[in-house]
């Protein structure tokens, strides 16, 4: 096993009174994509300001690309790319010139600049764009710019502050390529983001963060496994006695009421038990009206893990609630 | 020698050039003001000035020489606090956070926009003194070519001094001044301690 390229330990950060994360020890290896997956407010930002040294450490220790982060914030930044949360590109500048300006801030030659520019612009298919002002870009060509920018300096760790926020899904999908390859090209990604699919699609490991701490670490089928294989909810003449005949079987491992109907917890591969259940229920004279089998989803998991509704948090996160209406 | 701030300076020259209506502005109204008061007035104050006797030994000017001099002076002093307040936008506007982020040292940037609010304040006292020239101001009578380049030479050195100090003055003010946003300021308190 390689040495890991940001490890954190004990990691705590007070803005006054409050403490917005509260010691998080983690390790990210070389070449993975790691997300930090919680609500608005859980200390995500925080923490990404504090590896990427725009927040000084307060307590606990962190290394990045086997720099530490407060002695050698110098070294750090340099092997870092960072897109950041909102929006941080100049409105008068052009798509070339964000990238040339970006690169001499990093000190790099003139000549590798400009291939470098040509190949990114390239990567993003801003290319036509290359001489247009930031202000006529639509949202998600500016949150290429901006990535491509993260990239111009071959960073070996980037870090991407909710990169998708506020793009319309069609858009999301391709930022989920791009920074796929990116990924593929060598690059380490650290992710955070608030939205359960992201982290799931992307990421090979997933920490859920919430109050400044985290509630677990591990790759997402992982997660989704600490509820069961898979979730059946069922509707059924008699609730009461279908659930208590499931209780009763092996691989059911937990039964949840809800509103109408419930939701077993199964311990195998769902399609194959479903007929059983069916039989089951039937023997016991309950007639089912309802069923739906579905694979534990990162909202769930999270649902699981914290003991509350990520989408209770607050009102713009219209992407949970658009995933949720699609599971539907 | 690190020439990070080459980089803020370029950038900062860009959109001195990119913003149309204040380039021209801050062009043309120094020029305009010249145009309209200092001939308006320069008529006045010299027929009223004609019975009052030379003091011996001061060199008289005319009242547009006067004028356009203070022009120079009032033009940079405002180039020059508008140029140290750029950067109170890029901290409103997010922009500051990727030059932080960056391994360019803090005082460059500071170095590279005391050095464009130069440049924007040389540009503007050489088009006002042409102009002035131009429609009759009287710099430099019957000075020899070489005290004519000294004196230009005098000119810059002082708008230089005169407009770095107020560049500064107006930087740390724009540094100083909290965001509405409590997690900007706190940001860039951060980076000052590291």
């Amino acid at each position: 096993m390689t040495e890991p390229i940001i490890e954190v330990s004990n990691l705590a950060h007070r803005y006054g009174d409050f403490e917005a994360v509260r010691g998080i020890s983690f390790s990210v290896e070389r070449g993975e994509i790691f997300s930090f997956l919680g609500p608005n407010g859980a200390g995500k930002s925080t923490a990404i300001n504090v590896l990427t040294t725009l927040l000084h450490l307060q307590r606990g220790s962190a290394r990045v690309a086997g720099f530490d982060v407060a002695t050698e914030p110098a070294r750090v930044r340099e092997s870092i790319g960072i897109v950041f949360q909102e929006v941080t590109l100049d409105r008068d500048m052009t798509c070339w010139e964000i990238l040339e300006f970006h690169g001499s801030l990093y000190r790099m030659p003139h000549q590798q600049r400009r291939e470098r520019i040509d190949e990114l612009l390239d990567l993003v298919e801003l290319e036509g764009k290359r001489d247009t002002l930031t202000k006529h870009l639509s949202g998600g060509m500016k949150r290429r710019l901006e990535i491509a920018r993260g990239l111009m300096t071959r960073p070996k760790v980037l870090f991407l502050d909710e990169p998708t926020i506020g793009l319309d899904p069609q858009t999301r999908r391709r930022m989920w390529d791009y920074i796929k390859s990116v990924n593929e090209e060598g690059t380490t990604i650290f992710l955070t983001t608030h939205y359960m699919d992201e982290a799931d699609h992307l990421s090979n490991r997933v920490s859920i963060i919430d109050h400044g701490l985290i509630i677990a670490t591990g790759p997402a089928w992982e997660l989704k496994n600490a509820l069961g294989e898979d979730l059946i909810y069922l509707e059924t003449s008699d609730d009461a006695a279908a659930g208590a005949a499931l209780r009763g079987m092996p691989e059911v491992t937990g039964v949840q009421e809800k509103t109408r109907g419930f939701i077993a917890h199964v311990s195998q591969d769902g399609s194959h038990l479903l007929p059983r259940i069916m039989e089951a229920l039937q023997g016991h004279g309950i007639r089912i009206h309802t069923v739906n089998l579905k694979k534990p989803s990162m909202d769930d998991v999270f649902v699981h893990f914290t003991g509350r509704d990520l989408r209770d948090e607050g009102a713009e996160r219209p992407g949970a609630a658009h995933s949720r209406a699609m599971r539907r | 020698m690190h020439l990070g701030f080459l980089t803020i300076y370029w950038r900062d020259m860009i959109r001195f050039v990119r913003f149309r209506t204040l380039l021209i502005s801050s062009l043309v109204q120094p020029a305009l003001w010249m145009a309209f008061f200092g001939i308006a007035m320069s008529a006045n104050f010299t027929r009223l000035t004609t019975d009052i006797p030379p003091v011996p030994g001061i060199p008289n000017v005319g009242y547009l020489t006067f004028m356009a001099a203070g022009v120079i002076a009032m033009t940079t002093l405002f180039t020059s606090l508008f140029g140290g307040m750029i950067l109170l936008f890029d901290k409103n506007w997010g922009l500051m956070r990727e030059v932080m982020a960056s391994p360019l040292p803090r005082d460059h940037i500071i170095f590279g926009i005391a050095l464009s609010g130069m440049t924007k304040s040389f540009i503007q006292a050489v088009i006002i003194m042409v102009f002035g020239i131009f429609i009759g101001a009287e710099f430099f009578q019957g000075y020899s070519p070489v005290e004519v380049t000294f004196s230009i030479l005098g000119i810059l050195l002082f708008v230089g001094i005169f407009s770095l100090g107020f560049l500064f003055l107006s930087a740390a003010i724009a540094i100083s001044l909290e965001t509405p946003e409590p997690s900007r300021s706190r940001l860039l308190r951060g980076c000052r301690g590291s």
